[in-house]
């Protein structure tokens, strides 16, 4: 969740989303089509881009980390096949599953979600993901302040326990779930709501936004020209 | 030798990367795209079904909204546990028992959204096969064998065996989906997947089981307790 706190503070996120939402896809393509050589490059490019974007390099490391950790042993079963070592396949989709992710970070880490949901314009999907994206915020913090009174009253201490708690909180959450939508709802319908959520934010038009795109172009060239050639 | 490193991986991989989510970049275009347009039909399906649902009871939003952040977060929580990896339950099943399959389907999808934009867990280019096998393969699963063991009258057996099923198939599934895009050099896929199943197997099959029983027990709860919602769900 670290990642949506920073979203909200740093040069890229009053800009508006579109440009970053293409940027990030576009990359995302493109890391299917680059070589492993220009894809550990789109890696190195986005930290410099969140560098630029003045985003706290110690959080995003962690978070990185954490990810590209998980990748590796995901990525750890297609190194093996029964036949033969399969080294190339593996590196490959390694590298370009890390690549990938990190074009997703880039737009992770520079765009509040709430601004991606404000471009869906389907009605009813905008207004059930915006009001999930809210829900989601209000029970994390009721399981978070659950699991600590849990584990202050000797909860998960071994595996019978912890199956007996993890009981006791999935019937909590759920109840809680049910009790905070009559609730939520009765607030909404106070307000005058009529099936519709409108988010209205203003974004500002910055020169900024044009490096990330720079930067691709940049990549683009150097496998057409210099890898592919 | 290359049987024993596969049968190494088999007890080194599962105890950090238990988590059935194909991560960004895994799948080639090619299935990537067939998986998401596998996954469109469903979930236009439960659109429709959802928009039912609120035309009958503008109420149910908020509900449906929770529903799927409680799945989210269940899957998102640190729950401290003692054998070491983050071992959760899904909540899928549940929703399913109570809300109907094609319903989760679209809840379903919109939790990886968020998976895949809070957390940089699964991807956008994987999504449409993480949809399939998370939030159509399991409810529909989940669904229709609580539907058959509920003819035969005991509960507790029909919700356990829906849970467990739910979650069985949906690591079965994404096995396959592996295998297909990374089948084996000279066996083929089949020897791929079994490789794919083995490796998560060995988290997969404790972990279904629990999420079996604690479905059971928190329906149980539910039923005890909110006697009106249950029974609205079991139409």
């Amino acid at each position: 969740m670290i990642a949506e706190k920073i979203s909200y503070d740093n040069r890229f996120s009053n800009i508006h989303p579109l440009p970053k939402i293409i940027f990030s896809f576009s990359m995302l393509f493109l890391t299917f089509w680059f070589s492993n050589f220009v894809n550990v490059l789109v890696i190195v490019s986005i930290f410099f881009l969140l560098f630029f974007a003045k985003v706290k390099m110690t959080d995003f490391l962690k978070f990185f980390l954490v990810v590209v950790l998980f990748i590796f042993l995901s990525s750890l079963t297609l190194f093996f096949d029964f036949s033969a070592l399969t080294v190339q396949r593996g590196l490959k989709v390694f590298v370009r599953s890390v690549a990938g992710t990190s074009c997703i970070l880039f737009l992770i880490f520079t765009t509040p979600v709430v601004d991606i949901i404000s471009f869906i314009h389907f009605r009813m999907l905008k207004d059930l993901i915006f009001l999930i994206y809210r829900a989601i915020y209000i029970l994390i913090k009721v399981v978070e302040q659950m699991i600590t009174a849990q584990a202050a009253r000797f909860g998960y201490t071994n595996f019978r326990n912890t199956i007996n708690s993890m009981k006791y909180l999935m019937y909590g959450a759920f109840s809680r779930s049910i009790k905070y939508s009559e609730e939520s709802y009765m607030g909404l319908s106070s307000r005058n709501y009529n099936g519709t959520i409108e988010i209205l934010k203003e974004y500002s038009l910055n020169l900024y936004i044009l490096i990330p795109f720079v930067v691709e172009i940049i990549l683009i060239a150097l496998e057409v020209f210099y890898v592919k050639a | 030798m290359r049987f024993l490193m596969v049968l190494l991986l088999i007890f080194v991989v599962p105890s950090f990367g238990f988590s059935m989510h194909i991560m960004e970049g895994f799948l080639p275009p090619a299935h990537a795209t067939f998986w998401y347009i596998l996954s469109i039909p469903f979930f236009v399906y439960g659109l429709f079904a959802i928009r039912r649902i609120l035309k009958e009871n503008p109420k149910q939003k908020m509900l449906l909204a929770f529903v799927a952040a409680f799945a989210f977060v269940l899957s998102a929580m640190k729950i401290p546990s003692v054998t070491g990896s983050c071992s959760h339950p899904t909540g899928v099943g549940l929703g399913a028992i109570i809300f109907g399959p094609t319903t989760m389907t679209v809840l379903g999808a919109i939790v990886l959204l968020f998976q895949a934009l809070l957390l940089a867990h699964g991807g956008i280019t994987t999504l449409g096969a993480n949809v399939f096998s998370m939030a159509i393969v399991g409810p529909l699963v989940s669904y229709f064998v609580y539907k058959l063991f509920m003819k035969t009258g005991k509960r507790t057996l029909a919700v356990f065996l829906a849970a467990f099923l739910g979650d069985l198939f949906t690591y079965v599934t994404t096995s396959f989906q592996l295998a297909l895009a990374f089948p084996d050099k000279s066996y083929g896929m089949w020897y791929s997947f079994a490789k794919f199943l083995g490796i998560f197997a060995v988290t997969q099959i404790p972990l279904a089981i629990i999420e079996g029983f604690l479905t059971v027990v928190v329906l149980d709860m539910i039923l005890k307790y909110n006697e009106e919602l249950a029974l609205g769900g079991e139409k």
